[in-house]
């Protein structure tokens, strides 16, 4: 349709934007966020240096927090190809 | 850009919210990381949420007279969020590359600005060069052409491309914060915020998005 009327209301106007997920049309979030749970760790002193140690070799340097999960992905991912190679 | 707003909103005293109503979530990445880098000296130092489709008018509306500021994040697409956004900021600052297809697309929003002015007769609209080339002509030609596209104004405020914006966004900093500071990416973005600022000082509401 070449020929579109106007809008007759603001919210025709912003629900016109495509693109953007059907369900946040719908008024549902469109990304599930997941459930973040925090977690406390107790790292003895020495270990956590050497992971600030490794943190600021980086260049650019990520955050700690982003460093232990790249840990644990790393962890999970080692762990998941071993599961499968031995099923 | 709306984070390094943000930062420098903040900088100032001012009481800023960030909204993030781009789907990449970039803004609200970068807030988690900077409140991490910065817990020891208070956090972020302003306040972000996250926002989708009309709820970026809506709830962006309750919001603003708490803050002094509100910068929101939108992304490049043309989504509910972004017009929404178009629908309540005072300013619409659009960054773009100098190269033909980031040219060609300030066109599109420019039409999407004309359908949006009649829900906000207080926007002003505002392009300017994101990533500039440190040499040769494309620079130079993207302004001419972004100059002619109707609705816009074009600030001659170009960020250039450098590895500042990038390193201090990864730690979670604007690049004010910088250490070691680079010069360069600190007074270019001091000349936008001057630029943007100007725009606004008249303003009860001073939302950018970017």
């Amino acid at each position: 349709m070449a020929v579109r009327r106007k809008p007759a209301s603001v919210d025709e106007f912003i629900q016109a934007g495509g693109a953007q997920p059907v369900a946040e049309k719908s008024g549902v979030s469109a990304k599930v966020m997941p459930e973040i749970q925090p977690v406390k760790m107790r790292l003895d002193a020495d270990l956590l240096a050497q992971v600030d140690a490794a943190v600021n070799s980086r260049r650019p340097a990520p955050s700690r927090h982003q460093w232990i999960l790249e840990a644990i992905y790393e962890k999970l991912d080692r762990e998941t190809k071993r599961f499968d190679a031995s099923a | 850009m709306a984070t390094n707003m943000a930062v420098l909103l903040s900088s100032q005293g001012r009481d800023v919210l960030l909204v993030d109503a781009d789907e990449q979530e970039t803004a609200s990445d970068f807030t988690i990381i900077r409140n991490e880098t910065l817990a020891a000296s208070g956090g972020a130092g302003y306040t972000s949420v996250k926002l989708h489709g009309a709820a970026v008018r809506t709830d962006t509306l309750r919001l603003a007279e708490k803050y002094d500021d509100v910068v929101i994040d939108v992304g490049g697409r043309d989504t509910a969020g972004q017009r929404a956004a178009l629908s309540i900021a005072d300013i619409y600052a659009i960054p773009f590359l100098p190269a033909s297809f980031d040219v060609w697309t300030l066109e599109k929003v420019s039409r999407l600005i004309e359908e949006a002015r009649p829900f906000n007769d207080k926007l002003r609209t505002v392009c300017f060069i994101n990533r500039a080339d440190s040499r040769g002509q494309d620079n130079v030609e993207a302004a001419e052409i972004a100059r002619e596209i109707p609705g816009l104004t074009y600030l001659d405020v170009p960020l250039g491309n450098r590895k500042a914006f990038r390193s201090a966004a990864a730690q979670g900093l604007g690049v004010i914060e910088l250490k070691p500071a680079d010069p360069k990416a600190v007074a270019e973005l001091m000349a936008l915020y001057r630029c943007l600022c100007d725009i606004t000082v008249n303003s009860q509401l001073p939302a950018l998005t970017a």
